[in-house]
């Protein structure tokens, strides 16, 4: 029963969806403030509702009700409790509900602030009206494309349990991670949108949605790193990243999205870029729109396509009329988004801003061609071609070097025009150690030049982002006679999302340290022929000798799992340093093998070893052995650059300081 | 489905229902005020002085040259003033000398963001930097502490 008043929640928060956006457009026409509430309260309404859905479907999935044909699909008696909780995003219909879920807390969320106090109340009904527009239309796929709550006429007496892929902590974490990075830059979307159904030609639209975008960016980073964490450690590629479609989405949005947080400063402090800034966010939701319809029609193929289904074109549909929406709302706003302000100089942060936007959206669309090209080349020629990892690394490698630079450049560059000289002797002491680095690293025996440059560059930007915070830091110990760390705490407090942003900025050198390290000098290799028991074998600086292979209790129990051992010596002085278990899990029922890989070496130098398979009981088995060096940097660069958003978005209580009057009465002034 | 969820789903729906339409019994307010001139003047001085200030520490940590400083600033200001001329006519009064308020104004951002409001870090008058063992402005001679440094650094 419960299941089905869950159902009939979802139904009403679809009904109260088409309201709320009719009201609020009523409410506005009319100028009528009740009408806007109303509305208000019907947006808001819909994130209750769509929790008591969930909870329907959760008491499905923890009752073993068999009859509900999405509980069958995704869980089975042997599932465990904390599984049965997860497969809620296990599968399509279920995922699209947890969509749902999140997207309506952030709706929630945005009704429930205080819009009266933070003065733009003016856009209160087109935010509401985009909004419930956009959840509506989610609700819709739900309750009509793809049903979690139907019912099979003959339950099955067991379910087929969770797909093995997904029986991963990451995964888990990954997906509401992802949803809430895309449910989070709606706001901004609708902040917009209101902005200019009301005419608006000011900045209110991006300074009262700065926050929420901020929080959307950091979920799209947190869900893109877990995601790759996720495949580092379940899909055995051996690396992080292996440039799927389900991967790239994300990150086209990430592309789009980053650049969009830069240039709304730009408007901010120098009222230009209004139309660009109209444009990034549109792009922005557009290409999370496009891609979750590729992902969810299977129109690519991917590690964890859904099923071919008919959601594609509707979705299709929807993306062109929301676009034509948007063209023409901005077309006839054109008028009123001309810049306040000219150009000082190119040569100024706002000049090179443009060009870092300018060299994200390239990227993305280099990442956006590369993940269609399959049904490009296929529309075209009549072949699937798949282009590979090779093709991204190429092209997108350096323009993502080149943002590298900018991060070291841009910080130097004054608003409004920089100097050449200033800016010169800003990066001399950067310089100078960018070029030591690169000289260790020649005579400990870096010679190919490439790397090397990558690494050199990558020390500047470091070196140039920490002189950032010296520079505050001093100017603030002179002139104010503060100590040390007074003047860096008060620097930061003063300028958060100036700080937090460097701080984000060093995550990202860190984590490109990583990428430079594993992709230029990272190898694998396979053994053949086969090991035999007790054998040995050496790859790097690594001796592995195969002890042989047994069966272990699994994890699940839907699964047999094997296992192999290895020891590992060091191929110089023969010294033991590990043994390590590489093993596989076979789910009958599923059809599927998850090869999970051992991890062994330093932080600097990872050794990932994959069981490729075994004969005759073991007395043979082959190995896939990768050396990835530094990869650890990249999940470290992560963590900072989550750190960085944490300073950024932390509201640390400032005494703003009332404008005193300034005017005299006119009697006044006269004396 | 069941008469029990029927029952239930009615009640919820009732309930809705109950929630959305609350507003609708009250009485008649506009949506929205006409966007005042003086607010979104208000809110350029805002802007203008966070963008002074933002140059100013662009200058202190060496990445504007002392002309480009002095013209952008200058340039800056002028807009500053302009904006407080129109609010003041707004209010039919004037301002008797919009450039130093504007000045004023920044620097007692300044002191209060920067200082908790112990020592100036600029003069009040006239906006020229000091140090905090300074008595008086080595700019306009204003005095920095006693009485006058109580009103305008001690109230925040």
């Amino acid at each position: 029963m419960l299941t089905d008043l869950g159902h009939l929640a979802v139904i009403f928060a679809f009904v109260a969806c088409l309201y709320a956006a009719l009201v609020s457009l009523l409410g506005a026409q009319r100028n009528d403030d009740r009408l806007v509430q109303s509305g208000r309260l019907a947006a808001f309404i819909t994130f209750p509702l769509v929790l008591l859905g969930c909870l329907g479907l959760w008491y499905a999935l923890l009752t073993h009700d068999f009859g509900v044909k999405y509980v069958a699909n995704v869980s089975s008696l042997a599932t465990p409790v904390f599984f049965r909780i997860t497969a809620l995003w296990g599968a399509q219909e279920g995922s699209i509900l947890f969509w749902c879920l999140i997207m309506s807390a952030f709706v929630a969320a945005a009704m429930a602030r205080d819009w009266e106090a933070a003065g733009d109340k003016p856009l209160l009904p087109y935010v509401t009206a985009t909004m419930a527009l956009v959840l509506g239309f989610f609700l819709f796929l739900e309750l009509f494309l793809a049903n979690a709550f139907v019912r099979s006429e003959f339950p099955p007496q067991d379910g087929r349990g969770l797909n093995p892929l997904l029986r991963h902590p990451g995964m888990i974490i990954h997906p509401p991670m992802l949803y809430a990075g895309y449910t989070g830059l709606l706001v901004p979307f609708a902040f917009c949108i209101a902005s200019l159904a009301t005419r608006r030609s000011d900045d209110l639209w991006l300074r009262s949605s700065r926050r929420w975008t901020l929080v959307g960016w950091a979920f799209l980073t947190a869900g893109l790193l877990l995601g790759a964490r996720w495949a580092h450690d379940v899909l055995g590629w051996g690396g992080y990243w292996g440039w799927d479609p389900s991967e790239n989405k994300p990150l086209i949005t990430w592309l789009i999205a980053t650049p969009f947080l830069h240039s709304a400063m730009i408007q901010e402090k120098r009222g230009m870029f209004k139309n660009w800034n109209v444009f990034l966010v549109m792009l922005t939701f557009a290409s999370m729109f496009f891609g979750t319809a590729f992902i969810r029609s299977g129109l690519l193929t991917s590690v964890h396509a859904f099923a071919a289904s008919d959601i594609g074109p509707v979705f299709m549909a929807a993306l062109v009329i929301i676009l034509l929406i948007c063209a023409a709302l901005w077309i006839s706003r054109l008028d009123v988004l001309r810049s306040e302000r000219q150009l000082d100089s190119a040569f100024s942060r706002e000049g090179i801003f443009l060009v870092q936007n300018v060299l994200f959206l390239s990227t993305a669309f280099t990442v956006f061609i590369g993940t269609i090209f399959p049904i490009l080349s296929e529309a075209i020629s009549g072949t699937k071609i798949t282009v590979g990892p090779p093709f991204f690394d190429q092209t997108t490698g350096p323009q993502l070097a080149a943002l590298v630079l900018l991060m070291g450049v841009a910080p130097l560059l004054a608003w409004g025009k920089a100097s050449y000289a200033a800016v010169g002797r800003q990066m001399l002491a950067p310089v100078g150690f960018a070029l030591l680095v690169m000289v260790a690293l020649f005579l400990s025996g870096a010679r190919q030049p490439v790397p090397l440059l990558l690494f050199g560059l990558c020390a500047y930007t470091l070196a140039q982002t920490l002189m950032e915070y010296v520079r505050g830091v001093r100017a603030r110990m002179l002139s104010l006679n503060e100590r040390l760390p007074v003047a860096l705490i008060r620097l930061a407090q003063k300028n958060q999302r100036r700080y937090g942003g460097y701080l984000v900025h060093l995550g990202v050198v860190l984590l490109a340290i990583g990428v430079i390290g594993k992709g230029f000098y990272g190898y694998d290799t396979i053994t053949t022929p086969a090991v035999k028991l007790n054998d040995s074998f050496t790859v790097g600086n690594y001796t592995f000798t195969y002890r042989g292979i047994r069966p272990v209790p699994c994890e699940f129990n839907d699964c047999q799992t094997v296992q192999a051992m290895l020891l590992v010596s060091s191929a110089s002085d023969g010294r033991v340093l590990d043994a390590i278990f590489p093993y596989r899990d076979h789910y009958p029922l599923q059809q599927h093998t998850a090869t999970i890989p051992a991890i062994s070496g330093s932080f600097n130098e990872e050794v990932y070893v994959i069981l490729a398979g075994w004969d005759n009981n073991g007395a043979t088995a082959s190995f896939q052995v990768y050396i990835n060096p530094l990869i650890n940097w990249i999940w470290v660069g992560g963590i900072v650059m989550l750190l960085g958003f944490l300073v950024s978005f932390w509201k640390v209580p400032e005494r703003a300081p009332a404008f005193a009057p300034v005017m005299r009465p006119a009697g006044a002034a006269a004396k | 489905m069941a008469a029990g969820t029927l029952l239930f789903g009615l009640a919820l729906l009732i309930l809705v229902v109950l929630v959305v339409s609350w507003p609708l019994f009250g009485r008649k307010r506009p949506a929205v005020r006409p966007a005042s001139r003086r607010e979104s003047l208000e809110r350029e001085r805002e802007a203008i002085v966070r963008e002074i200030r933002e140059l100013d520490f662009d200058y202190r940590t060496g990445k504007v040259n002392d002309e480009d400083y002095r013209r952008l600033r200058e340039a800056r200001v002028a807009r500053g003033a302009a904006i407080l001329r129109e609010l003041a006519d707004l209010e039919q009064g004037t301002v008797l000398d919009p450039e130093q308020a504007i000045e004023e104004q920044i620097a007692r951002l300044r002191t209060v963001l920067t200082s908790n409001g112990k020592s100036p870090i600029a003069c009040p008058q006239c906006g020229q930097p000091v140090r905090p063992s300074d008595r008086f402005c080595p700019q306009c001679g204003a005095q920095l502490r006693a009485q006058q440094g109580e009103a305008v650094f001690g109230a925040e």
